[in-house]
């Protein structure tokens, strides 16, 4: 008895379950992977269309283009409205009158960011110099360094995970780096909870299959406990009990009838067997019988030499005809075991059977 | 006592024969069951004592041929002793059964078991007026006196006391008396007769003239 049991069904069933649930897992696995890259690919567009509403705000500033968003230090970025108020002042230091071009997108953009923020998105931007000219609000602080993506020719897209956050970043030329991003914490509380209901469902799926499993083995494994149950009749003795046969096609049922067959023959030599020590005992009685009533006889009382000679040689005799029928016994067997074989041929019977009475 | 052995086995027969014969009955025998059942219907034996495997007619066939004419008292001698054997033979209207192979002390007491169920006594010994008789140890006394007898008067004796208080003919007498070979004269039974007269008082055994011999239990 090692790690595993002995018994087949269970090692089937052991197996087959470990199958199960490697395959149940994968699956699993790879349907929340699935899941996963999804929910990204979702957000990462969600994050991609700000970034095309966003860049014709930024690009080509030639002076100065980031009026208000100049920051000396990140965390003085707090207050978007106070943020406002310088661009402000530097856009009406140079358009006094009527709204200035850059006026307006300065507040288009602010209004887009302001969407974006209750969307639960921040933005970032820097200079290509990696100067931050503007964090929106909601921008979480570990994220306000410069991720070091600077494109000199052409735009470069790249998106990254970091610290708990997806974002995109985008560098060109023109407008420096745009960092788009949203926390994927409601992306991972979904996945984590999915995950929970994909474990549970595996379980639930390795149970039935358990189940379903015992069920299957103990029908299939049925013929087995029949061929059993019938040896153990047999050894007990009823060499007349045989398996019962269900469905002969199958692998089991050619072997109950296999078996069977050596049941059959296994009793009909064990019948051989029985009649035979009943036939010798039976031809070996006479002449016991005659020595044993014989020597009894001599032996009732004193008697003449001539009786006891006549006596010890009817014992001879019978002795001599006990010989001769157990040396017929042997031969006999050896016909039964098939040592012996016969050699049929024509001969006259008359030459060969001296007399008959 | 008159006993017929039919036995095919010429020891086993010759050795059963010599046996009774030294037990002072009066054997006959016969070689197969065809000359057995003949013996057996024509003269009335007081045992027959019967092999079950015999060429010709086997025991089976001369217990049934014998059982549809007479009563005679059968004890069959067989190899096969399983116990449906035994019981076929009884059920076939056999008295007694014994397997091969047997104890000849065995065969005796059965024959004389046999023999004494069909005469009535249940006991080996029986007294008629002041004699008394045992079967088994084979004495005869007269009072308390034990009284020496030779085979044939205490065969004798025995057929008188167990036909007590009938009339036995000399025929029937002679019959049990003496087997087929005997060359006895008839009149060896009234030396017998007389012998037991002298030994045992004139008033044992009554002669009924032109009937035969009586012995009265009173």
């Amino acid at each position: 008895m090692g790690i595993f049991p002995q018994s087949i069904r269970w090692r089937i069933q052991l197996w087959y379950l470990l199958l199960l649930a490697v395959i149940i897992a994968a699956l699993l696995a790879a349907f929340h992977r699935n899941q996963r890259e999804i929910k990204y690919q979702v957000l990462d567009r969600e994050l991609s269309n700000p970034i095309t509403r966003l860049l014709p705000n930024l690009e080509r500033r030639p002076e100065s283009p980031p009026r208000g968003r100049r920051l000396p230090r990140p965390d003085l970025l707090e207050d978007f409205e106070d943020e406002l108020r310088p661009g402000l002042e530097v856009g009406g230091r140079r358009s006094p009158r009527g709204p200035d071009p850059l006026e307006r997108r300065r507040v288009n953009l602010d209004e887009i960011v302001e969407e974006l923020a209750e969307n639960g998105i921040f933005v970032f931007h820097w200079s290509r110099g990696g100067e931050l000219r503007f964090a929106s609000e909601n921008s979480p602080e570990g994220l306000r360094s410069f991720p070091d993506k600077v494109s000199r020719e052409g735009d470069r897209v790249s998106k990254e995970t970091v610290q708990g956050y997806r974002e995109i970043i985008h560098a060109s030329p023109n407008v420096g780096t745009l960092v788009v991003g949203a926390s994927v914490k409601p992306i991972e509380t979904y996945l984590s909870k999915l995950e929970t209901k994909l474990i549970g469902v595996g379980f639930l799926i390795i149970v039935g299959g358990f189940l379903v499993g015992w069920f299957l083995i103990g029908r299939s494994l049925k013929p087995i406990e029949a061929i059993s149950g019938a040896a153990h009749r047999i050894a007990e003795g009823n060499l007349s009990e045989r398996i019962k046969i269900s469905g002969n096609g199958s692998e089991l049922g050619q072997l109950s009838m296999v078996l069977n067959e050596t049941f059959e023959k296994l009793e009909t030599s064990f019948e051989h067997q029985v009649r035979f020590t009943a036939d010798a005992s039976h031809e070996m009685r006479t002449p016991i019988a005659v020595i044993l009533s014989k020597s009894q006889f001599a032996l009732s009382k004193e008697r003449s030499p001539e009786k006891y000679q006549e006596a010890l040689q009817t014992c001879v005799d019978s002795a001599q005809h006990m010989r001769t029928l157990t040396s017929g016994l042997l031969e006999l067997s050896k016909v039964d075991s098939g040592e012996f074989h016969l050699r049929p041929g024509r001969h006259r019977s008359e030459t060969r059977i001296p007399q008959v009475d | 006592m008159r006993v017929l052995v039919v036995e095919d086995q010429d020891d086993l027969r010759e050795v059963v024969v010599e046996t009774l014969r030294e037990e002072s009955f009066a054997v006959d025998e016969s070689a197969d069951g065809e000359e057995g059942l003949y013996k057996a219907l024509n003269w009335d034996y007081d045992i027959v004592v019967l092999d079950v495997m015999m060429p010709v007619m086997n025991g089976w066939e001369v217990l049934d041929g014998l059982r549809k004419e007479k009563q005679t008292p059968v004890l069959m001698l067989t190899a096969l002793d399983q116990v449906c054997d035994k019981v076929k033979g009884l059920n076939h209207g056999a008295d007694d059964y014994l397997a091969k192979p047997f104890d000849l002390t065995e065969l005796v007491a059965r024959v004389r078991a046999v023999m004494r169920r069909k005469g009535g006594d249940h006991c080996p010994e029986v007294t008629v007026g002041n004699v008394t008789i045992n079967t088994t140890a084979k004495t005869l006394r007269l009072g308390d006196k034990e009284v020496e007898v030779t085979a044939r008067e205490f065969a004798m004796a025995e057929l008188l006391i167990k036909h007590r208080d009938e009339v036995v003919t000399r025929d029937f007498l002679y019959d049990h008396l003496f087997d087929e070979n005997d060359e006895s004269m008839s009149n060896m039974l009234d030396v017998y007769v007389y012998k037991l007269r002298q030994k045992f008082g004139k008033s044992f055994i009554k002669t009924r003239r032109g009937q035969g011999y009586i012995v009265e239990s009173s």
